[in-house]
């Protein structure tokens, strides 16, 4: 046992609740945990007491069921922008480069046979902004393509880093090029990407019948 | 006037973010995110429950969700508020999803003000 860690009232109720949608009821192949009674007791400054805690029988065991559908091939690019005019006018060189790529492909691949995402690390990244924009000091770019195959990924990831890099908007001074590359070279595959399709709670008359063992003696 | 301030006039308080020794969010599954604000002791989970400050309708307006999407629920025993919304985007790991663990969406919830 590692003497500096501690377990306290606070550590314990986050992991009851961890990744949970409700604090007092989850559940389990064999029924529901009811922690509705549950008390959390601190016993010193290292140990903590939980009592009150149950499992009810919900009839018959149930097994979480997920799955997933191919959605098609994965292809990213990551740059950084500084240039002041550029990080304002990212939403324009966008808008010209889904154009462009659209225009390349033209009798090669439809709009729908391919996704093409731009997210801006330092604007809005991680979560939509509410009003006006920030015009941060650096933007980090990742462009993502999706197709049905690796190679059509590829092809369109590198017409839209390109166009990118090259891309006219209005004002521009620095006419060599929109981003910096960390990466030579600049293209990642990402391989098959997938989303869930499947995700149910399944009753079952013998959890076990489900996950068959094969043992073998190998020495 | 950042988003908050005009989502919570005139609010006065002190942050939740401040308040609370844990403020987090992650998936439930795939199609759920869920917050967990753990206060550090009974006096201080009473108060923000007994202000009536985190309801639904106010979840509501920081993720754009109708309030009938917002689940609150208060645990006692862990002096805890848990909050869960659906993923109104693509589920997690889709293309297009941003945050695949819903680790980094509790930002909204750090400004709110508990008198």
């Amino acid at each position: 046992m590692n003497l500096d860690m501690r377990l306290t009232p606070t550590s314990v109720a986050a992991h009851m609740m961890y990744e949970q949608p409700d604090p007092h009821h989850f559940f389990e192949p064999e029924g529901m945990v009811d922690l509705e009674r549950s008390r959390i007791v601190s016993l010193d400054p290292r140990r903590v007491k939980v009592t009150g805690s149950r499992l009810v029988s919900t009839g018959k065991p149930t097994i979480k069921l997920e799955g997933v559908k191919l959605r098609g091939y994965r292809t990213i690019t990551i740059a950084g922008m500084t240039d002041p005019r550029l990080i304002r006018s990212v939403d324009e060189v966008e808008k010209r480069v889904r154009d462009g790529v659209a225009r390349l492909v033209q009798g090669t691949l439809r709009p729908e046979d391919y996704e093409l995402r731009f997210i801006y690390y330092g604007r809005d990244g991680v979560r939509p902004i509410r009003g006006a924009v920030a015009h941060p000091h650096e933007v980090g770019i990742v462009i993502e393509a999706i197709a049905a195959t690796q190679q059509a990924a590829n092809t369109v990831l590198s017409l839209a880093r390109s166009s990118f890099l090259h891309g006219y908007f209005d004002g521009r001074k620095a006419t060599a090029g929109n981003l910096a590359f960390p990466f030579s070279p600049s293209d990642f595959e990402g391989g098959p990407v997938y989303e869930f399709t499947i995700y149910h709670v399944m009753e079952v008359d013998d959890p076990d019948a489900l996950f068959p063992l094969d043992i073998r003696e190998v020495a | 006037m950042d988003a908050d301030t005009r989502i919570l006039p005139n609010a006065r308080g002190e942050r939740l973010y401040d308040l609370a020794e844990v403020l987090r969010s992650k998936n439930a599954g795939p199609l759920l995110i869920t917050f967990d604000v753990i206060l550090p002791d009974a006096a201080t989970y009473r108060r923000v429950v007994e202000s009536e400050v985190l309801t639904p309708e106010l979840i509501a307006r920081l993720y754009d969700l109708p309030p009938a999407d917002v689940q609150i629920m208060a645990f006692e025993a862990a002096n805890a508020i848990k909050i869960t919304i659906p993923r109104t985007g693509p589920t997690s790991g889709a293309p297009g999803d941003r945050d695949v663990y819903g680790a980094q969406q509790h930002v909204p919830l750090i400004d709110i003000l508990i008198p």
